[in-house]
């Protein structure tokens, strides 16, 4: 078990932003965290990433509780939010140098970097230029780049396919494909049914800070999910 | 550790592709170049005024001198600018002309040096409160009003903007561009980043304070010859660097509140102008109301009263001009009168004496309300241009005086002339420059003060930012 | 463009500013500075005031109570007079307090006027006078600058301005909404303030016509000011990339404008238009008293010369003839005074011409920044710049060689022959007329600074210009 969360409470002053969630995600699944825009997705990610603090419960990346070793869970993981931002005066391979040294995981390799870049789709004449000229998805790919080249054991994403045209998204969805089948454990919070369909093992809908459902993707067509979203937004 | 190097390295990387920076910098560096040329130019052209005015007193002395080896052989009776006169000597023949040397840096802060006078005439003359000659060019009263355009004025009220342009996005763009976030879900501390980033600036900041300080060097033309001149440099450095912190360190406490970068530019550039701009104005205009300063205007009166009846006398000797002023009757009179009105005058003017020099050290208390205060306090002192320099260098030229009048009228009185042998024994003037320790003392205790402020803001910012949530909102 | 148009957006900008709680903080400290200095100002004017006034009585104190003494041996004694401290000082100090007080009267010699303000002072006065008009100045445009910076960018950045455009209305007309907004919250501020300032000034004795004008004039000055200030922040609102690039962009123009531009401005003056030192000017009198104005005439002759054609005036000529002791004496005084006279003028009144040189240069450079002209005017309609001291020391001098004349006179006409034994007393003394001073009418103050007030209208249509073209051609995304 990866990631893993126990009745995970947390309230903002009078707010309950998260009453009680308890989630799971393996090596080699991709959980996709469904749900309208308040219900939480975001604030479980942050926990995760240790940005904010549970009121109450467990958070644990690789059975590591994340309030207590934020160091050590941020070194299984990579995120990728809705809006990849890098420095606009750097180049992309600039931009993954600098992260990857960041994170410690560097070994002045340009070429792999190079390799890299490549694997998530970068096209190779925009290595070289800087971010600012890069479009949503270039920057995005970038982000994959980074959760590459860390060796990630986790990738923690939110909303990646919002404003990204069918071709971008489809390539987005062949690369969290791949590298699930190497392993690697995906955390998706998404609006996105049809993307959740195609590249979720398991699939939850969260409503006001809980899982209200859960279920495996296998299970349901794409139709099917759409009506079980739907319903629960109903209720 | 390692990832503060990365932080700072990379950190000055994208640093230096930031065009607005660069181009901020160039600008500060020229804005620097012209005030030391401008700085530089009057304290150029007060030395060579001085200089001048030295060597030309001197030829004439030169040629008294000569004049009186050949007047001393003969026995004619004295003529109208006769230098056996020995009262002729003292007010004219042998005059003195006293200057304050220039300190090795003077070029980086013109100071007090257009309000007082650099130069005094010392004669038997009874110069109580009169204007006294003074060597280098009138300064017009506009440019009395707005001050000078020398590095002092530029490091003092312009460089606190560049440098909270440098710093004052350090962790608000970060966030505004989105990057933040991303920084902060990498495996690497807070501290670490913080520390990296903060470090990057800091140093970019320090560099350019002393890059910038170096240029007003150069440009202004220091004496680096003179004794002391580079500890006067090691101080200046130090003074302008220990402000830059102190800007940077408030760049730092804005930000860990949490703000957007509007809203830090706005408050850092709320504080320059309380601090820079309006308090020190306040804090002269609250010592004017409160202590105001005693005036010259009234000393004139109040001596003339207490003397008064010596002045009738003067006026007496010299109104008439049908009186003969070689006689040795009219030399004793007119010493006897001059004498009685020093003496008449001399608790008035010391009573004035001490009051200014409570209010000098009042408004040196003072300085300690307003940072800036203390900046341009320091560079003035180090530049030799402060008040704490004229007020020595005026006391020692009194004292001169008083003597130098004292040697003459007692010549005078004598009854006897002025001859070749006399020359010898006229009273010299050599200036006691404020010591050394003295100077460093007062500005390390400016720096300190500087220094404790940056570090007091700074560890008011380390709470604030431990906490990663405010961070990333 | 509607007018009642206008005036719906500039009552929304009102309220947005009113409502803006920032805004208030600092409208309340502006206040407050600004009521600071009106009290510091009308405490150091009263103060000025009584010093003078204590001053002149002493001084003409001691000069009636100088007891029995020859008429010129009066004139060595001298006296002292004293210029005159403008109610309007208490608003604009302007550089009066770097110009001598009192100016020592007393035969052979012109003095310069001595005993500045500024000497008496004992530190660092570089960094500002606090003063209204100095609040006026630098603070109020920070103000509106503070105001105004986001009027455009804030609109777009808030996604406002493309709403607003999408109606249909035109970009001139929000200009003049949002411009009348600016200027309907600096009148509200101001209005009371000039309320206040003239009510004080009414109370310190400056009630009369001439200053009531001069008031007025400085009204409409600083107006004029505020609006080209106005003008330039909503034109630096519309050009630039971002709310943020704005306030910085016009924090960067005020401290060109108002801090460098002022320095730069006196350098470069002092550059352009030099001045002599003191102890020059002193060589240069002692050496045409010497040589006479031409270099040529040796003093003894020149006055020789004089007395001369004094005597031919008075119906003597030749030295044959017997006359009484003393009038020869006075006649002697006469030409010796006239000799000197003409050296002094000479000198002096070239030296002032220099300083006014200069001055002038200084007020060119209101073509580079605003606040150099409006400083140079303010000070200028309120009494305290050069020319208003110039003519104080002209008018010194015209009365000294009134007073000089006036003793050697007495001693000609009444010493007969006791010559120079000859005393006379108080009832000489007290026939001097005082001296009285008074300044120049304000049209003359307004042709002195013509230079600044072209400057201003110059800014005025340049700001106002710049404003419309960056509406017609504001980003609206």
């Amino acid at each position: 078990m990866i990631l893993e969360a126990a009745g995970l409470i947390k309230h903002y002053g009078d707010h309950v932003a998260l009453r009680g969630l308890d989630l799971q995600v393996d090596a080699g699944e991709v959980f996709c965290l469904l749900g309208a825009n308040g219900a939480g997705k975001t604030t479980t990610i942050q926990l995760f990433l240790g940005f904010i603090e549970p009121t109450a419960g467990s958070a644990k990346i690789k059975g590591l509780e994340v309030r207590d070793h934020g160091l050590q869970t941020k070194r299984a993981l990579a995120y990728i939010p809705e809006n990849v931002m890098l420095y606009p005066n750097l180049t992309g391979l600039e931009n993954l140098d600098y992260f990857t040294t960041l994170a410690g995981c560097n070994d002045g390799d340009e070429q792999g970097l190079r390799a890299i870049l490549d694997r998530a789709g970068l096209p190779p004449d925009f290595v070289e230029r800087p971010v600012g000229t890069y479009s949503k998805g270039m920057r995005q790919k970038v982000g994959i780049a980074m959760a590459i080249a860390r060796k990630a054991e986790l990738l923690l994403l939110d909303e990646p396919t919002s404003g990204l045209d069918p071709k971008a998204s489809n390539e987005f969805s062949n690369l969290v494909a791949s590298l699930r089948d190497e392993g690697v454990a995906v955390l998706m919070a998404t609006h996105d049914l049809f993307r959740s369909r195609e590249v979720g093992t398991r699939i939850g809908i969260m409503k006001r800070g809980q899982l209200v459902d859960e279920f495996a993707a296998a299970d349901v067509s794409h139709t099917d999910l759409e009506r079980i979203y739907l319903q629960h937004m109903h209720d | 550790m390692n990832a503060w190097r990365t932080v700072l390295k990379l950190e000055w990387r994208i640093l230096g592709r930031d065009r607005a920076s660069a181009m901020m910098l160039v600008a500060f560096a020229v804005a620097v170049v012209i005030a030391a040329a401008a700085g530089g130019r009057l304290a150029q052209g007060t030395r060579a005024a001085q200089q001048k005015a030295v060597s030309d007193h001197q030829a004439r002395y030169e040629a008294t001198r000569k004049a009186l080896d050949v007047a001393a052989a003969s026995n004619e009776p004295l003529a109208a600018s006769d230098p056996r006169d020995p009262l002729w000597m003292g007010e004219e023949g042998a005059a003195q002309l006293i200057v304050l040397p220039p300190n090795p840096l003077g070029a980086i802060a013109v100071g007090q040096r257009s309000l007082r006078p650099q130069s005094f005439a010392v004669s038997t003359a009874a110069h109580l409160v009169s204007e006294r000659e003074t060597e280098s060019a009138i300064v017009g009263p506009t440019r009395l009003l707005s001050g000078a355009f020398d590095p002092a004025f530029v490091f003092v009220v312009l460089f606190p903007l560049l440098v909270i342009a440098l710093s004052y996005e350090l962790l608000s763009g970060e966030r505004e561009r989105g990057t933040l976030a991303m920084l902060l879900s990498q495996p690497v501390s807070q501290r670490d980043l913080v520390g990296g980033k903060a470090a990057a600036r800091a140093v970019l900041v320090c560099v350019s304070a002393l890059v910038l300080a170096a240029i007003g060097l150069i440009v202004g033309g220091a004496d680096l010859g003179q004794p002391n001149a580079w500890l006067h440099a090691a101080l200046y450095a130090a003074v302008v660097v220990s402000w830059a912190l102190v800007w940077f360190a408030a760049s730092v406490f804005v930000n860990a509140r949490g703000g957007t970068s509007e809203r830090n530019a706005l408050v850092l550039v709320g504080g320059w102008l309380v601090f820079v701009v309006v308090l020190p104005g306040l804090v002269h205009a609250a010592i004017d109301s409160v202590v105001p300063p005693p005036s010259r205007m009234e000393l004139v009166h109040e001596t003339r009263e207490a003397a008064d009846e010596m002045e009738r006398k003067l006026a007496g000797l010299r109104g008439r001009h049908d009186r003969n002023t070689k006689t040795r009757k009219y030399a004793s009179e007119l010493i006897e009168v001059k004498e009685a009105l020093a003496k008449r005058a001399a608790p008035v003017v010391e009573e004035m004496q001490v009051a200014l020099d409570r209010r000098a050290g009042l408004l040196d208390n003072l300085r300690f309300s307003s940072p800036a205060l203390i900046v341009q306090v320091a560079l003035e002192d180090i530049a030799g241009s402060g008040s704490t320099r004229h007020r020595i260098f005026e006391k020692q030229v009194d004292a001169h005086h008083r003597v130098f009048q004292k040697h003459f009228f007692a010549l005078a009185r004598s009854g006897k002339r002025f001859a070749p042998a006399n020359t010898p024994s006229i009273p010299g003037f050599a200036f006691e420059d404020q010591p050394v320790s003295e100077l460093v003392t007062r500005v390390a205790i400016g720096v300190f003060v500087l220094l404790l402020l940056a570090g007091l803001l700074l560890a008011g910012a380390w709470p604030a930012l431990r906490r990663v949530g405010r961070l990333t909102r | 463009m509607s007018r009642s148009l206008v005036a719906t957006i500039a009552r929304k900008e009102l309220r947005e500013i009113v409502r803006d709680g920032r805004l208030r903080v600092l409208v309340v400290l502006v206040v407050i500075l600004g009521a600071a200095a009106l009290a510091f100002g009308v405490q150091q004017t009263l103060r000025a005031q009584h010093a003078r006034e204590h001053a002149q009585e002493r001084a003409t104190d001691q000069w009636q109570t100088q007891g029995d003494k020859n008429p010129h041996v009066a004139a060595h004694y001298g006296t002292h007079v004293f210029a005159p401290t403008s109610t309007a000082t208490a608003i604009d100090p302007g550089v009066s307090a770097f110009l001598g007080q009192s100016v020592k009267v007393e035969a052979h010699r012109r003095n310069l006027a001595s005993h500045s303000r500024a000497q008496d002072g004992a530190g660092v006065q570089g960094l500002g006078a606090f003063s209204v008009a100095s609040v006026l100045l630098l603070l109020v445009p920070l103000l509106i600058i503070a105001i105004g910076y986001g009027a455009w960018s804030r609109e777009r950045e808030r996604g406002t301005l493309r709403q607003l455009l999408s109606t249909g209305v035109d970009r001139k007309t929000l200009l003049w909404g949002k411009g009348a907004a600016l200027l309907v919250v600096l009148f509200a501020l101001l209005t009371p303030a000039a309320a206040a300032i003239i009510g004080v000034l009414w109370w310190l004795g400056g009630g009369d016509g001439d200053t009531m004008l001069r008031l007025a004039s400085l009204g409409i000055g600083y107006g004029v000011y505020f609006a080209t200030i106005a003008g330039l922040t909503l034109y630096v609102s519309a050009a630039a990339r971002s709310s943020r690039a704005a306030l910085v962009a016009l924090v960067a123009v005020w401290g060109v404008f108002c801090l460098a531009m002022p320095r730069v401005a006196s350098e470069a003056a002092a550059v352009i238009a030099p001045l002599p030192s003191r102890a020059e000017v002193g060589r240069a009198v002692h050496s045409s008293l010497a040589n006479g104005l031409d270099g040529k005439t040796r003093r003894e002759k020149g006055i020789e010369a004089i007395t001369v054609e004094l005597m031919k005036k008075e119906g003597l000529s030749g030295t044959g003839m017997l006359v009484a002791g003393s009038f020869m004496a006075g006649l002697e005084l006469q030409a010796e005074a006239q000799w000197e006279d003409r050296v002094y003028d000479h000198h002096i009144r070239a030296l002032d011409a220099k300083i006014a040189a200069q001055e002038r240069a200084v007020a060119w450079f209101g073509v580079l920044s605003p606040y150099v002209a409006m400083r140079a005017l303010s000070a200028g309609l309120c009494g305290t710049d050069y020319h208003h001291h110039s003519r104080f020391t002209e008018a010194a001098e015209a009365w000294r060689k009134g007073l000089v004349g006036q003793l050697n006179e007495a001693f000609a006409k009444k010493g007969g022959a006791k010559g120079w034994d000859y005393k006379a007393g108080p009832d000489l003394w007290q026939k001097v007329p005082p001296f009285s001073y008074s300044a120049p009418a304000i049209a003359q103050a307004a042709a002195t600074h013509l230079v600044s007030i072209v400057a201003l209208l110059l800014w005025l249509v340049v700001a106002i210009g710049l404003a419309l073209a960056s509406a017609r051609r504001v980003r609206v995304v």
